[in-house]
């Protein structure tokens, strides 16, 4: 296994080594299809065989009838029983740019010095598609709907994709727009998706994907204008012919189509664009549609030196941004102050509608009646061919006396454009005089100190806590060790009960009995004298001896024999020194 | 259990015999401000105590060495004032400010780190406050969940625990930051050399008012000398008579 890769190891370091005679070298020129229609486009290849190295890149002869676009070079490699074959192949995206049969090639290349040719191709260019629309799998066309427009006009292009494959690395050329002012239709629709709107449509029983694209155009010549034909460049996937798929995973990589790469062109356009009639009036516009215009004024009434904003909407289907401003005749005591104007298109179905708004602020100076005086706009309408006026009523206006300090300081509704702020001089921020809140030193030392404090000691506070918990749990768990930890404790509790001026040996020989019962995890109550020996070895033998005898002398005070009486301090002094032996 | 009632109590009653209210003499701080308004810089300067570590009266104090034209000493208290009143907009407006007056640009080489513990927003206190409040909820919460497991308190206590280590090490940062030497010219020029001896070379020359650190102290003839570094990573060594530095 070894010896098999570093054979190949060496035969890859060789390869640059390798040198082809060039007496082997040969050209070749192919084409995936002998015809094809205007719009469609061909795939074609150069193949060099015999040599990696050239000296200049291929040209190939197609007399102006062919657009060529070059689509990538690749480099093969075959070693057959030693023999070593290289090809490169220079790929081309060939575009027809009229109908009928012409050559292609033959092409050249130049290799060490020499020129090398191939063959040539012979290749007919029809007007439609080879195949009906039906049978292809993509296609596009454009449209323009008016071609004799008016300058100014609205008109619409339309691109339009129509595919029933799988496509993928679309590239999208449109026309040079130039000499046009452009209006993106910018309706906010469900199928929308980019600047292109997607759906459905069925074409003599064939389903189809359609992606349309629009575009509302204003020429801005007269003449001839020629918009140049659309071009989109992308890849269809196509399922690999005879199989199944090898795998799940190739499936699911993709691995089962294969890309076929293509070029759609639609067909150019001339227009021709007229220039607007001669009016009869010499009235000279620049809007073509149709145009409405109306004024407004927000109050009817004002004072002197009081405000009021004067409104001209001009609005409807056309060249909405050609508008111009309204000429306003106003007398010299109405003073103006004129707003920016606001503009608002809104191009949906291929059509351009919206309103331009002008805002002025007027300020009456003297009172009485004055009249703002009616506000023309004339536009050429396409439809009927004609000039035609929209007018917009004249407005009066009573302005009463007011207060003469208003006059000089009147402010009006539209303010005038802010200035930025003048600098006059720099200087610091002034020192501060309020009421000192000055802490002495020491508290900023202690208030450090008091807050660890108080972390440290919460930190302790939980150990403590931890401990207990656990030696808690501890005892809680063993019952055994909770009888013997409580056994004085119970032991206490039971001679407390007894009455001392009562012969009480049964509840004193109980309790001790019960006590060492406790510390000895047994049955307390059923120990006897005899029982001691085995039971306490533990005690020393002082202690033990001093056991026996309170319990002999409380059998033998119970059973009415004659018997030393066993105080209560006794038997707690012997149990305490009980206790801390067992402990 | 009776010991740490005792404990708490202790505690909550000690602030009020340590934060009893200091005698602070009013009327020197009114004359001062009187002096300033009648441009009288030094007379303000003399009156205004040095050694109370105040942010106010540190602020107070910088603005008196700026109006009358010593930039050093301005920034040296504005700094100082910084350190315990960062978040006041009035002192990081004039501490700017007395910053562009310097003639000396250096670029900031120091690590994010260093960079964003000078520019906190928080003093030393601050941090240490920030901590206990943690250190008191990290604990309360341990305390709770000896005696009550429950969900409720096992998250906030896995919260509170990276948030009380983040103000354990907040509280390191600022402590180094709050015992940083530093230093700032307060001669209109000044020589840095290269050692201390008298072969040394100057190896730059600062102006007044440009801040450095002070690494290093060394004291020759009755003279001190101070190893100083900036901010853009350069060094050397600087006398003490053309300098102010805060130990």
């Amino acid at each position: 296994m070894l010896r098999k890769i570093g054979s190949l190891f060496f035969i890859l370091l060789l390869l640059p080594l390798i040198s082809v005679a060039n007496d082997d070298i040969s050209l070749t020129l192919k084409i995936d299809s002998e015809s094809v229609s205007l719009g469609e486009a061909l795939s074609l290849e150069v193949e060099l065989s015999g040599a990696r190295d050239f000296d200049e890149a291929p040209t190939i002869h197609s007399n102006g009838k062919f657009e060529l676009r070059s689509s990538g070079t690749t480099s093969h490699m075959e070693i057959i029983n030693g023999d070593v074959n290289v090809k490169k192949i220079f790929a081309f995206t060939t575009f027809p740019k009229e109908k009928g049969s012409f050559t292609i090639g033959p092409a050249r290349i130049v290799v060490g010095g020499k020129s090398y040719s191939s063959n040539s191709v012979v290749v007919t260019v029809s007007e439609g598609s080879a195949l009906p629309k039906q049978q292809r799998l993509v296609f596009c066309e454009a449209t323009v709907d008016n071609l004799h427009p008016y300058i100014n006009q609205q008109i619409v292009y339309t691109f339009k994709f129509y595919s029933r494959a799988s496509t993928q690395d679309a590239s999208l050329n449109l026309p040079n727009f130039s000499q046009f002012w452009v209006e993106e239709d910018t309706s906010n629709t469900s199928n929308r998706r980019g600047n292109a709107t997607h759906k459905e449509v069925v074409l003599n029983g064939v389903p189809w994907n359609v992606s349309e694209i629009q575009k509302v155009i204003f020429p801005t010549k007269t003449g001839k204008i020629s918009l140049d034909p659309a071009t989109l460049d992308l890849s269809i996937l196509l399922k690999r012919e005879g199989g199944r798929s090898r795998s799940l995973l190739s499936a699911f990589l993709g691995e089962d189509y294969s890309a076929k790469q293509m070029s759609l062109s639609t067909k150019s356009f001339e227009l021709d664009v007229k220039p607007l009639p001669l009016s009869s009036d010499g009235i000279e516009t620049k809007l073509v549609g149709i145009f409405v215009v109306k004024s407004t004024l927000s109050k009817s009434s004002v004072k002197q030196g009081e405000s009021l904003t004067y409104t001209v909407t001009i609005g409807g289907d056309g060249n909405i941004r050609d508008i111009n401003p309204p000429a306003l005749h106003l007398p010299a005591t109405l003073k103006i102050y004129e707003d920016r104007p606001e503009t608002n298109l809104n191009v949906t179905n291929g059509k351009v509608s919206g309103v331009k708004i002008f805002k002025y602020a007027i300020v009456p100076q003297e009172m009485g009646e004055f009249e703002f005086p009616q506000v023309d706009v004339t536009y050429f309408n396409p439809v009927t061919n004609s000039y035609e006026t929209s007018t917009a009523a004249k407005i009066k206006i009573n302005v009463e006396k007011g207060e003469l300090s208003n006059l000089n300081h009147a402010t009006p509704e539209i303010v005038e454009k802010k200035k930025d702020v003048e600098i006059l001089g720099k200087d610091l921020m002034s020192i501060k005089r309020e009421v000192y809140p000055f802490a002495s030193p020491i508290l900023g030392k202690h208030q450090s100190v008091i807050s660890f404090s108080i972390s440290i000691i919460m930190l302790l506070i939980y150990f403590a806590l931890l401990v207990f918990k656990r030696r808690s749990d501890k005892r809680s768990s063993s019952g055994v060790q909770l009888r013997k930890d409580r056994a004085f404790k119970v032991f206490k509790a039971s001679v407390a009960k007894i009455d001392a001026k009562k012969d009480s040996f049964q509840e004193i020989s109980k309790c001790l009995r019960i006590y060492i019962g406790d510390k000895l995890s047994i049955d307390g109550s059923a120990l006897s004298v005899s029982d001691l020996p085995g039971k306490l070895p533990m005690i020393s033998p002082e202690n033990f001896r001093k056991v026996e005898d309170i319990l002999k002398r409380c059998e033998m005070g119970s059973y009415g024999g004659v018997a030393n009486k066993v105080t209560k301090d006794e038997l707690i002094s012997i149990v305490k020194q009980l206790d801390k032996e067992f402990e | 259990m009776r010991i740490v009632l005792l404990l708490l109590l202790l505690f909550a009653l000690l602030p009020i015999k340590l934060f009893g209210d200091d005698k602070i003499n009013h009327e020197l701080f009114f004359r001062a401000h009187e002096a300033y308004d009648h441009g009288l810089y030094d007379e303000a300067i003399t009156l205004y105590p040095k050694n109370i570590m105040d942010g106010q009266l540190l602020y107070n104090l910088g603005n008196f060495y700026f109006k009358k034209g010593e930039i050093g000493n301005s920034i040296f208290y504005f700094k100082i004032a910084k350190r315990l009143i960062p978040r006041d907009a009035d002192l990081n407006f004039n501490l700017d400010y007395a910053r562009k007056q310097v003639k000396d640009s250096l670029e900031d080489k120091r690590s994010v780190i260093h960079k964003l513990v000078d520019s906190s927003l928080l003093s030393f206190i601050d941090t240490i406050i920030i901590f206990t409040l943690f250190s008191v909820l990290f604990f309360s919460l341990s305390i709770l969940l000896l005696y009550f497991k429950n969900e409720w308190l096992i998250w906030p206590r896995r919260v509170c625990l990276p948030l009380f280590v983040l103000s354990l090490f907040n509280v390191y940062l600022s402590y180094n930051q709050q015992n940083a030497n530093f230093g700032v010219v307060l001669a209109a020029n000044a020589n840095v050399y290269s050692g201390v001896g008298k072969g040394d070379v100057v190896l730059f020359e600062l102006h007044e008012g440009t801040e450095f650190s002070v690494n290093d102290k060394i004291d020759i003839s009755e003279e001190r000398w101070y190893e100083i570094g900036l901010v853009d990573g350069k060094k050397g060594w600087i006398k003490s008579a053309s300098v102010r530095t805060l130990l």
